[in-house]
């Protein structure tokens, strides 16, 4: 009987893309969506087969190229983007045999969360957490890097003990992060009623709240033009692209045409160089589309599931929604924030660091650009200059030092770079590399402290800005 | 008719309206397919002959809709009161079904 089940185990749950489905599945029944629930198992299967190509194809296109430019000059280049983060999580637990806890993980962290929010007298979360593709990503990387510090080079898979804490550990940084911009993004938003889940709480925190002071009384962002940019910076593909054929472009210049082997007679150096950094976009298409096509799927019923259990409870989103009441701050952010990371990436190189940072698109814009909205809502244009900027610094700094302890996972490309990445969790993995599996279970119970500060602030009209009108 | 939700990667944004408008057409007894995309792909949804796109407003210069499409910027994307009449007026003025 135990080793029909174990074989089960084996087999069915061990394989993540059938996991997920099966989840999309008992979400629908839960749901009384009995109709949805097949082609919902089929297109979280589907999707994340398709994720998979990606993921793979970003490291076949990028793993040579670090190899290279390690063995030339002995330092590793690895990007900062959400998705090469992601990549190194799942292509690097993959060779445990362990992607599919990351669906352990993102299911607890989502009960955990409802659990917070239904104690709320209590625990004082007003928060649900219902950004997919972002639970997916990070449940997937705090995995990962924890597993790394504690169990990496052993080959063992990942332990019950080290999925069961991630999932409470990012499950609680739902809750409390959010919940903690909730009256920072009622005042970006005119009270719109929802609050920010995605990488850069934190940030967006510190920004609202540094904002006053650097900004002084400067003009708010959006008064007068923007600055034309952010027509190229809205097509995620034409921007990938832009950055990766500038970033590894000068990297596969430096190393030279002597370094590749290609067909000179299909490539010059140049075209060769694009149509290599071309395939970045093309590979994190695929992955978003991958991405999407699951996540569709399971943010449908993260809603439903909101909207039945939880009423009134604050919907957290992604931070684009939040671009729409600040329309010129996203490129504003976007620009200081390059010229931070320039300079922090400059600093590594002139000091010989054995880890160099390539920027990516979506750390630089839609963290840096979530900043700047924080920032310009209390501090107006000099605090949506000044904040970002720190923060591009921050981002490649931060990064850089959490990726000294994951540099020799399997497969690894990079790390997500956004904010919140590059101080809490990378500290947070800094830490566990040295002390071991209690700096996770520690930092669960000071987390939930912050919403009682919060609460203890404001409790008066704490709980009005939920919702009531559902 | 055919309703597109429009967003910068097509990830998270696009998917929150689409919920939304969804939503608020079956309150509202209307029948539409409504689907979601990001900017980078919009052309093609387009051209496939959408009635109504909604996007983010900074995004609406992103996008050149054919004849037949009638594209809402919006400002509040989650706000069913700013989109909810809007489109409701497309539907009458031009007798959408």
């Amino acid at each position: 009987m135990i080793d029909i089940f174990l074989e089960f185990v084996n087999k069915f749950l061990g394989r993540p893309p059938l996991l997920l489905g099966t989840l999309t599945m008992i979400g629908y029944f839960l749901l009384n969506q009995p109709k949805k629930a097949l082609p919902g198992f089929i297109k979280a299967y589907v999707g994340f087969r398709i994720l998979q190509v990606g993921s793979g194809g970003l490291v076949a296109t990028f793993r040579p190229i670090i190899d290279s430019v390690r063995e030339r000059f002995g330092v590793s280049a690895l990007v900062i983007d959400p998705y090469f983060g992601q990549t190194s999580a799942t292509e690097g637990l993959a060779v445990f045999e362990s992607v599919q806890y990351v669906g352990y993980v993102m299911i607890i962290a989502f009960l955990f969360n409802i659990l917070l929010v239904a104690f709320r007298n209590i625990t004082k979360i007003r928060v649900l957490f219902i950004t997919g593709h972002i639970m997916y990503q990070q449940s997937a990387v705090l995995l990962w890097a924890t597993y790394w510090v504690i169990l990496g080079g052993t080959g063992q898979p990942v332990t019950p003990l080290i999925w069961i804490i991630s999932g409470l550990l990012i499950g609680t940084y739902w809750s409390v992060a959010s919940n903690l911009t909730v009256e920072a993004t009622q005042h970006v938003t005119n009270g719109a009623g929802f609050s920010l889940g995605h990488q850069q709480m934190f940030g967006a925190w510190f920004a609202y709240k540094l904002g006053k002071m650097v900004g002084g009384k400067s003009k708010d962002v959006n008064e007068g033009e923007g600055s034309g940019i952010g027509a190229i910076l809205n097509d995620n593909i034409v921007a990938n692209t832009i950055l990766m054929t500038f970033f590894v472009g000068i990297i596969m210049v430096i190393l030279g045409a002597d370094s590749f082997t290609y067909d000179r007679n299909q490539f010059y150096f140049v075209t060769y160089i694009f149509e290599t950094t071309a395939l970045f976009a093309v590979y994190i298409a695929v992955l978003q589309m991958g991405v999407r096509m699951f996540v569709a799927e399971l943010t449908a019923s993260f809603h439903g599931i909101s909207d039945k259990l939880l009423k009134g409870s604050v919907p957290a989103v992604d931070c684009a929604v939040t671009f729409g009441f600040s329309p010129n701050a996203p490129s504003f952010g976007f620009m200081f924030g390059f010229f931070g990371q320039m300079i922090a990436i400059i600093t590594l190189i002139v000091l010989g660091s054995p880890i160099v940072i390539l920027a990516g698109f979506i750390s630089l814009f839609f963290d840096n650009g979530t900043i700047a909205v924080y920032a310009n809502a209390s501090g107006g244009r000099r605090a949506a200059a000044i904040l970002p900027f720190l923060s591009g610094l921050i981002q490649v700094f931060g990064s850089a030092a959490v990726l000294t302890v994951l540099i020799d996972s399997p497969n690894v490309v990079g790390w997500m770079g956004m904010w919140d990445w590059a101080t809490l969790w990378a500290g947070t993995v800094l830490l566990t590399d040295v002390a071991g599996i209690i700096v996770p279970i520690l930092l669960i119970p000071l987390l939930l402290i912050i919403p009682q500060l919060q609460y203890r602030r404001n409790p008066t009209n704490y709980f009005t800005t939920m919702r009531t009108d559902q | 008719m055919k309703i597109l939700a429009i967003c910068g990667n097509g990830m998270g944004t696009s998917l929150v309206i689409k919920m939304k408008v969804k939503k608020f057409l079956e309150a509202n007894n209307i029948n539409a397919q409504v689907e979601s995309c990001a900017l980078s792909e919009a052309a093609g949804y387009l051209a496939q002959g959408i009635d109504i796109a909604l996007c983010s407003q900074q995004l609406t210069s992103g996008i050149t809709p054919p004849k037949r499409t009638h594209v809402l910027g919006l400002k509040n994307l989650m706000d069913e009161n700013e989109f909810g009449p809007a489109i409701m007026k497309i539907i009458s003025e031009n007798s959408l079904t």
